[in-house]
C-alpha cells in the first residue's frame, strides 16, 4: 500500500486545530516548537496553556479542568511507564477493550543523533509508524 | 482546620449545586473536618458519619471525589491539589463562571515540588478566582514541620512568587472571615492565607501532640475530647 511521508509531529499539532471545540485545551511544557503544539497555539491561544518546564503540575492542572468538564489529552514518549502505561493499564481492565498500539520508545534511555537516525534506532519514524498501524 | 472549613462553606459554597465554588482539600488526610462541616450543612447523616473509614463507605479516609461528589477532588497524594485548583479555576474563569476556587494545604505539603511549580504558573495565569489557604500548625507526620525540612517564610515565599499574601490566626474567626473577603475581592492574581493553627485545638492532651496527627481515640480519651470541646469558647 502506498503512503506518503508527513512530519509526525507537525501532522499532530495541526490535527489538533481540526478537533477544536471550545472546551478542548491543549497544555504544553515548553515545548511547543518540538511537540509542534504550536499550530494550536497560533490558531487557539486563549486554549493553550503554558505550563513551564512543570509538567507535573501541568498533568493535574489537566485534572481539575476535566473535573470543571473540559477535555485535555496528555501526551508523552516512552512506551512503559508513565502516562502510556497508566492509558494501558485502564484499557486492559475494561471488558471490551479497544484495539490498543503502543508505538515509542521502549523503556531505555535514548542516545543523542541526528533526528532521522534516532526516530530510526527507536521505531518512531513514520515508516515505523505505518508499518505498525498497517499490521496491528 | 475545621474553623476554617467552616467559614469556607457558610460563606460562599452550596453542596447542593453543581456550579457553585470549589473546595479541594489538598492535604486529604483532614478530610474528616470536611465531613464534619458537610454534617452540619445537611449533606452526611448522622448515621453515615459512623460509616467514616469503613470498606465501601462514601466518607473514606482521604477525600474520594467518585463516592462523595461534594468533597471536590480525590487527593491523599500531597502537592497536587493546588494544581487541580488551578485547572478548575482556568476553566471557570474562561466559562464565566463567577465562582471561586479553594484550596487546602497543609505546611508540611509545602516541601512539595509541584506547590511551586503550580505557584508559579497560578501567578503567571493571574487568576483571581484561585485562594490557597495554607494550615501552618507546625506539626507533619513525624515531628515539627520545620525540623523535618524548614518552610521559613511561606508568606514571603508565595508573595516572591506574585501571589497577594497574608498570615491570620487560623481560629480567630473574625480573622478568618476578613481575610477571606480581602481574598475574594483581590482581582489582580491568586490569593493565599497563611493561617496559623494549632493540631488538635480544644482537646487539652491533643493540642500540638504530633502523636495525634492521626491515630484514634476511645474510651476515657473519647470521654475527654468531648468535655474538653464542650467548654465555653471552643
Amino acid at each position: 500500500m502506498a503512503y506518503q511521508t508527513v512530519s509526525l509531529r507537525d501532522y499532530v499539532g495541526k490535527t489538533l486545530n481540526k478537533f477544536y471545540t471550545p472546551q478542548i485545551y491543549v497544555l504544553d511544557g515548553d515545548l511547543s516548537g518540538a511537540t509542534r503544539s504550536q499550530h494550536f497555539q497560533a490558531e487557539h491561544p486563549d486554549h493553550f496553556i503554558e505550563c513551564g518546564i512543570s509538567e507535573t503540575s501541568g498533568v493535574s492542572i489537566a485534572t481539575g479542568l476535566v473535573m470543571e468538564g473540559m477535555i485535555v489529552t496528555v501526551e508523552n514518549h516512552t512506551v512503559l511507564g508513565g502516562l502510556g502505561g497508566a492509558v494501558a493499564e485502564m484499557l486492559a481492565a475494561h471488558p471490551s477493550h479497544p484495539p490498543l498500539l503502543r508505538v515509542g520508545v521502549q523503556d531505555e534511555f535514548t542516545q543523542s543523533g541526528p533526528t532521522g537516525q534516532v526516530k530510526e534506532r527507536y521505531g518512531l519514524s513514520g515508516r515505523h509508524v505505518a508499518q505498525a498501524v498497517l499490521h496491528s | 482546620m475545621i474553623d476554617l472549613l467552616t467559614a469556607i462553606y457558610w460563606t460562599d459554597v452550596d453542596p447542593t449545586q453543581t456550579k457553585r465554588s470549589k473546595v479541594i482539600l489538598s492535604k486529604g488526610h483532614a478530610v474528616p473536618a470536611q465531613y464534619a462541616v458537610l454534617h452540619q450543612m445537611g449533606i452526611l447523616s448522622d448515621d453515615e458519619m459512623n460509616t467514616l473509614r469503613r470498606m465501601d463507605s462514601r466518607l473514606q479516609g482521604h477525600p474520594c471525589t467518585h463516592r462523595l461528589p461534594q468533597v471536590d477532588a480525590t487527593t491523599g497524594l500531597l502537592g497536587q491539589g493546588l494544581s487541580i485548583g488551578l485547572g478548575m479555576a482556568i476553566a471557570k474563569r474562561d466559562t464565566g463562571d463567577p465562582h471561586n476556587v479553594y484550596v487546602i494545604c497543609g505546611d508540611g505539603e509545602m516541601h512539595e515540588g509541584q506547590i511551586w511549580e503550580a505557584a508559579a504558573q497560578a501567578a503567571h495565569f493571574a487568576l483571581p478566582n484561585l485562594i490557597c489557604i495554607v494550615d501552618q500548625n507546625g506539626l507533619s507526620s513525624s515531628g515539627v514541620t520545620n525540623d523535618v525540612m524548614n518552610n521559613r517564610d511561606l508568606q514571603a515565599k508565595f508573595a516572591a512568587f506574585g501571589w497577594q499574601s497574608e498570615t491570620i490566626d487560623g481560629h480567630d474567626m473574625g480573622q478568618i472571615l476578613d481575610a477571606l473577603a480581602r481574598a475574594r475581592t483581590w482581582n489582580k492574581g491568586p490569593y493565599t492565607i497563611i493561617a496559623h493553627t494549632v493540631k488538635g485545638k480544644g482537646v487539652s492532651y491533643m493540642e500540638n501532640n504530633v502523636a495525634y496527627h492521626s491515630s484514634g481515640i476511645a474510651g476515657e480519651l473519647y470521654d475527654r475530647a468531648l468535655a474538653d470541646l464542650s467548654k465555653e469558647g471552643c
